[in-house]
């Protein structure tokens, strides 16, 4: 036995060929052989076939009883054969386009639930853990807080609540807020700092970016929302891990919303330290109402007056504010006290631990907010992103790929992948199919002078 | 009963209440139907179910010609119905969507970019019918369409086929100097008749044996060869006449570039195994002489390579023009 490809066969099967073309090329003399591998005669051959059988036969489509029939006809008719071929490498380049072309990623059009379920993808969750575990024991000490006494808690807020460095104008600003905000809050001020650090802990790490976004913010005292919502920080970080995020901000994607603790200060009677930010896990929203009142919380300022204070809503919310926030003077202070033990005595002996408390919740939340920060920048795609294909320079703009000599002004032709109009195309340019199949997706290419907008 | 005539074949009745159904689920998976209903397309569908199916398994079941009715291309066909009936909006659509095919199968059967647009106008005016049907409309080559292929795809065949016409129709008329020479040549002694030609051999008995061995060997090769099935003979002309690659020759096989490989691997494994039987017991050969004859016969196949490579040459550039 030969070699698995027989050459001697292979070279004879050739020549073979070559005297065919030869014989067709001087117009044929009787050739037997030819005649043999011919195959049956024009005659009994029958008619060529119809167009339609040829289409048929080429792309596959004919039952296998018939097909038999037909390629008996082709393997003898040279003229349908050429025909079946042309129709058929035409339709085989359209099905290995779409079974090449790779699978368009659309984060865009993905829906509601393929983003939770995104949110809980392992990959998240391997970062999220350690947060959500911090969380959950921030929320068990909250809890454990809320619980006792404390008669104190007023002033070791009052101590606890820090004005916003010099570095961070933004943290000042939010001192501000909280401080108007918790003016008006007259619960007791250990536990609202408790509480309040614990909620640091569990709050988004993103502070940073929120302490920028809050220059802008107004007064805590024109807005009335502030008041009411800075208020049930328990419930808020109970519900959502909190996030020290100016009311204004409530409108922005949870991503983007930031927190920046102030830094520890021997702070004065109406200087009120911010709350460390809790931990909060990356991929649990916050609901609106209890984050409402959390960020309110967090950014009440230290120095409003008691116009926040007789804003105060709920015994919750004040607890909240006082927690969260600074007083705003002295008066509020007094308001506060009165309120707070109206409502609950403070035990003033809570007051080293719930310092030592919050220290820790704060330490941990810093530790939750760097890991955070790390997968935020493997997250975060601010650049532009660019890819070369076919000698040509394309860039992303959201789920499309834009040949970088596109001008959005010049006319524009759109196909759709699949479609005749780009089989057509491709079969004419081969090489926009192979751009378009390197890109995938929706692509658009300049080629020739003219624009192609591809789309999936 | 009904299951005795599944295996006779279907009723005359039977076939029509299949394909009515068929056709109208055809019209339910149509994503624009067009207006039309199922018993409008009942006739095209049987006529092609009588085509396709039964004319190759007279015996076919329900469920073979409901299979078949089923993997029609709906919107295709609908689409084609609809130009015949006269709807203008299919037209539109039609020439809309299927332009940029035609004019690109045009372009590929066509020397000259004016020839490929003549031809594509010529694909119009064929498609549209000069000629108008009993009820008045006009009669094109739309209604040759079965809708068991894809529209695109029958449109590239009818550019193909008038391409081939019209080639065929202009060769006849123009004599090229390239056709001069091949007028010399076909004086000359023709490969069957003349004997493989072979280099000049001082033994010219050892030569006329040799010849007289190719001519035997070959004579034993067209005999396998045309006993092969006809796939296989479809792929060896695919693959060796018109010098197809392997991955050309098997999307139009249907079969990966692997498969049509393998198969042809297996065919000259075959070809050889039979040629060899024939040659030893035909022709009393041993399995020492069958395996020279192969090695002159291949070897002489490039011999006269330098002969054919002049002719090959004007051969290409006429299937040019072909093309």
């Amino acid at each position: 036995m030969k070699s698995e490809f027989d050459t001697e066969m292979d070279a004879l099967l050739r020549g073979r060929a070559r005297r065919d073309d030869a014989w067709r090329a001087t117009g044929g003399g009787r050739d037997p052989l030819r005649d043999a591998l011919a195959g049956a005669s024009a005659a009994e051959r029958g008619a060529h076939l119809d167009a339609d059988e040829l289409a048929a036969f080429a792309e596959h489509a004919l039952p296998d009883a018939s097909r038999a029939r037909y390629a008996a006809h082709l393997a003898d008719c040279d003229e349908c054969r050429r025909v079946a071929t042309q129709v058929a490498l035409a339709a085989g380049v359209a099905v290995a386009r779409e079974e090449r072309a790779p699978v368009a990623v659309q984060p865009s059009v993905a829906s509601w639930r393929e983003r939770v379920a995104a949110l809980f993808a392992p990959r998240v969750w391997r970062y999220a853990m350690p947060v959500v575990a911090l969380l959950g024991v921030g929320v068990v000490a909250l809890i454990l807080l809320k619980s006792v006494p404390r008669p104190g808690a007023a002033d070791m807020a009052q101590q606890n609540m820090e004005p916003a460095s010099a570095g961070a104008n933004g943290v000042a600003k939010q001192d501000e807020n909280h401080a108007t905000t918790v003016a008006g809050q007259p619960a007791p001020q250990t536990p609202a700092t408790e509480v309040s650090t614990t909620r640091e802990a569990a709050s988004d790490s993103r502070n940073a970016q929120a302490a920028a976004e809050t220059r802008n913010v107004p007064a805590a005292t024109d807005d009335p929302k502030q008041a009411q919502a800075g208020s049930d920080v328990a419930n808020a970080v109970a519900g959502a891990g909190a996030q020290s995020v100016p009311a204004q901000r409530q409108q922005q994607p949870i991503e983007q919303q930031q927190y920046v603790p102030p830094p520890a200060t021997s702070a004065a009677p109406t200087q009120m330290a911010m709350p460390t930010p809790v931990p909060t896990p990356m991929p649990v929203p916050p609901p609106v109402s209890d984050a409402d009142e959390v960020k309110v919380a967090k950014e009440a300022p230290k120095d409003k007056t008691a116009e926040s204070e007789d804003r105060a809503g709920t015994r919750a919310s004040r607890r909240a504010g006082e927690r969260g926030t600074g007083s705003g003077g002295s008066g509020a202070t007094e308001e506060r006290t009165a309120n707070r033990t109206a409502l609950r005595p403070e035990p003033a002996t809570e007051t080293p631990g719930a310092k030592a408390e919050a220290k820790r919740a704060r330490q941990k939340s810093e530790a939750a907010r760097d890991e955070e920060k790390k997968s935020d920048a493997a997250l975060a795609k601010p650049s532009v992103e660019t890819r070369s294909a076919g000698g040509r320079k394309f860039r992303r703009e959201g789920n499309a790929w834009i040949d970088t000599a596109y001008n959005s002004s010049q006319a524009t032709a759109n196909v759709r992948r699949n479609s005749e109009q780009y089989r057509a195309l491709v079969a004419d340019e081969p090489e926009i199919g192979r751009i378009a199949d390197a890109l995938g997706g929706e692509v658009v290419v300049v080629w020739k002078g003219r624009a192609y907008r591809i789309k999936p | 009963m009904g299951h005795q005539s599944l295996e006779m074949g279907l009723t005359a009745a039977e076939l029509g209440r299949t394909v009515r159904d068929g056709a109208a689920r055809l019209i339910a998976r149509a994503t624009d139907p067009r207006g039309l209903d199922a018993d409008v397309l009942s006739p095209r569908v049987r006529a092609v179910v009588e085509k396709y199916v039964l004319r190759d398994d007279p015996e076919a079941g329900a469920g073979a010609v409901a299979k078949f009715a089923d993997a029609l291309r709906a919107d295709d066909l609908c689409l084609v119905v609809a130009c015949e009936r006269g709807d203008a909006r299919a037209w539109d659509d039609l020439i809309n969507s299927f332009h940029a095919t035609v004019q690109s199968a045009a372009r590929g059967a066509s020397a000259s970019e004016d020839a490929a647009e003549e031809l594509a106008q010529s694909i119009w005016a064929e498609l549209h019918g000069l000629r108008a049907n009993a009820a008045g409309q006009a009669a094109g080559k739309l209604a040759y369409y079965s809708g068991c292929g894809s529209l695109g795809g029958w449109l590239r065949a009818v550019v193909g086929q008038l391409a081939v016409d019209r080639h065929r129709k202009t060769s006849r008329l123009v004599q090229t100097e390239e056709d001069a020479d091949f007028d010399r040549i076909a004086h000359e002694p023709a490969p069957g008749e003349g004997g493989f030609q072979v280099a000049s051999s001082p033994d010219p008995e050892a030569a006329l044996a040799q010849t007289e061995a190719t001519r035997a060997l070959h004579g034993a090769l067209a005999r396998v060869f045309g006993e092969l099935p006809a796939e296989d003979r479809l792929l060896v002309k695919l693959y060796y006449f018109d010098g197809l690659r392997l991955r050309e020759a098997g999307a139009v096989l249907g079969v990966h570039e692997a498969t049509a490989s393998r198969r042809l691997t297996r065919l000259h494994a075959e070809l050889r195994e039979r040629v060899e039987q024939i040659l030893t017991k035909e022709f009393g050969w041993t399995k020492e002489e069958c395996h020279r004859a192969f090695a002159a016969s291949a070897e002489h196949a490039d011999v006269d390579l330098s002969r054919l490579l002049a002719v090959e040459t004007s051969a290409e550039q006429r299937e040019e023009l072909y093309e």
